[in-house]
């Protein structure tokens, strides 16, 4: 229990530590200080840095898939909202990965293999919520084939990539309304008018709670 | 006009290793062996790595500004479907340039800085392509104020980093489907007069 | 890196808007716009002969372009005009050999080309 509770202590510190210099600069001795353990010890639970990454790499998908998991029952506009909400807080408590994601991809290739599949996962569960929406009625059919898993594709390409996009234009990395606008305004022209309501109500229940 | 074609020959291979690795980890040494000259000759054109990294840029942002300056060329869709494949050459060329971009920023904060410009009128293109076609009656208008600057956002975003993502993926990069991809998000929002221009004079080079 | 010439993204922003304009503000031109130019055709065929006439107290220099087949068409220009007969002399000669189609002179008109009546 002592241990899982340092390397849960370990893998925090490493995050915290890769927000705040980028990746490639921290070494485990920093590592080992923002978390208050000998060098020695945190290499008898990750050998290096790389095992590291793996568990924080590790540690996020299984964050993403829980965030997924609730999502995939009945995936309604609100639930399509919070889906973005927990999204968003996940890539804000991980931020170092969505900027660098390019990178981190190429300079620890044993990722890159879990990731793909990570990423067809996510792919599949949202083409999945665009058909359930054409069921019922508040998504248009689509118009030609693979219009659903291309949008899909699309959807999760801006997601991931939001962050890196902010930084490249000097723009806010937390600017949630942004972040949501922009992924609804992806999903927009597939609105029938209930959609449509549907959505306008949405926007309205926020409204009336941020007030 | 043999010293011009070592100079661009050693670019070129700087070019090769830096899609491969990362740019801080690629040493003079490597970039010799990898044009097939000494060290000695190397430092005779470039004399630092600063220097090629320079050049690198240099030549990246010049590429970068003809593709810009390819704007309205002709008053079809078909002008931005040509733009498209430039950018798609542009960044299978320089894939290491997303990657690192943050790590140049640090040693190199006018990169940085010079990228930031390209991508405002990259986006200003779009915002404005966009425009132009509602003028032209082939776009709806915005559903909504602020509609079309989000679509514009999707599409450079699309432009910008499909490339990447889909070798992630470990899926196909070709041209032609980054091409339909980018169209995929202009193409609800064509009016009919739109969508037969579109059918008539670039469908069938989409598919 | 060398500094770069940069302008401010609104007007970048103005500078695209003016580029898409031009497809709504230019249109094709009529074919008779060239008119002009076909019109005045004919003069590329001429001889060049150069007139000098003394007129207020000065020699005056004119230029007369003369269809070489049908010498009846033909244009009086007058260019410039010189106190002095040798150099207004020069100046013609030049000039008519600026004007001329072929410098060396071979088209050239003759009196019967001109076949008169002088009944």
């Amino acid at each position: 229990m002592a241990s899982l509770l340092t390397k849960q202590k370990i893998i925090d510190a490493a995050v915290q530590c890769f927000n705040r210099d980028g990746l490639a600069n921290i070494r485990l001795q920093h590592i080992a200080d923002e978390a208050n353990v000998s060098i020695g010890n945190m290499t008898y639970h990750y050998r290096n840095k790389e095992a590291i990454v793996q568990a924080v790499w590790e540690q996020l998908v299984q964050k993403q898939r829980d965030l997924l998991a609730e999502f995939r029952i009945v995936p309604l506009f609100e639930d399509i909202d919070r889906l973005l909400a927990s999204t968003f807080e996940l890539q804000q408590a991980y931020q170092f990965f969505y900027i660098d994601t390019l990178e981190v991809m190429r300079a620890y290739p044993d990722i890159v293999a879990a990731h793909q599949e990570h990423i067809s996962w996510q792919i599949l569960q949202m083409e999945a919520a665009i058909g359930f929406n054409q069921s019922r009625g508040a998504f248009v059919p689509t118009q030609w084939e693979g219009q659903a898993k291309s949008l899909s594709s699309q959807f999760w390409l801006i997601t991931d990539l939001w962050m890196y996009r902010q930084s490249v234009l000097k723009a806010a990395t937390d600017d949630y309304s942004a972040f949501r606008l922009m992924l609804w305004d992806l999903l927009r022209p597939l609105f029938t008018d209930m959609g449509l309501r549907e959505y306008e109500q949405l926007n309205h229940a926020n409204q009336a709670q941020a007030h | 006009m043999d010293n011009l074609t070592t100079k661009q020959k050693i670019l070129e291979s700087a070019i090769r290793l830096f899609n491969w690795d990362d740019m801080a980890n690629v040493r003079l040494q490597q970039i010799a062996d990898e044009t097939g000259i000494s060290v000695g000759n190397l430092a005779y054109h470039y004399k630092n790595k600063e220097a090629i990294v320079t050049a690198v840029y240099e030549g990246l942002f010049e590429e970068f500004g003809q593709i810009l300056s390819t704007y309205m060329s002709n008053p079809k869709l078909s002008d931005f479907n040509t733009q498209m494949e430039q950018y798609h050459r542009f960044f299978s060329k320089y894939k290491f340039y997303l990657i690192d971009l943050f790590e140049i920023e640090r040693s190199y904060p006018l990169i940085m800085d010079r990228w930031r410009e390209c991508v405002n009128k990259m986006m200003l293109q779009i915002r404005k392509r966009l425009d132009y076609n509602v003028q032209r009656g082939v776009l709806h208008p915005e559903p909504m104020p602020g509609a079309y600057d989000t679509l514009t956002n999707n599409i450079w975003m699309t432009i910008v980093f499909w490339k990447p993502r889909q070798l992630l993926k470990a899926q196909p990069v070709d041209e032609i489907l980054f091409k339909r991809t980018v169209w995929e998000h202009i193409i609800p929002h064509f009016t009919p007069k739109g969508l037969s221009e579109f059918q008539l004079e670039l469908q069938g080079a989409l598919s | 890196m060398k500094p770069v010439f940069s302008m401010s993204s609104d007007l970048y922003g103005k500078m695209l808007d003016e580029l898409s304009n031009l497809f709504f503000t230019e249109k094709l031109g009529l074919d008779s716009d060239m008119n002009f130019y076909r019109d005045d055709f004919w003069l590329t065929d001429t001889a060049v002969i150069e007139l000098l006439q003394f007129r207020k107290g000065s020699w005056e220099i004119n230029l007369l372009f003369a269809h070489h087949k049908t010498p009846l068409k033909f244009l009086s220009r007058r260019i410039t005009s010189h106190s002095c007969p040798k150099r207004a002399k020069t100046m013609a000669l030049y000039m008519r050999r600026i004007a001329a189609k072929d410098q060396r002179g071979t088209l050239s008109i003759d009196i019967k080309d001109l076949n008169l009546s002088l009944n």
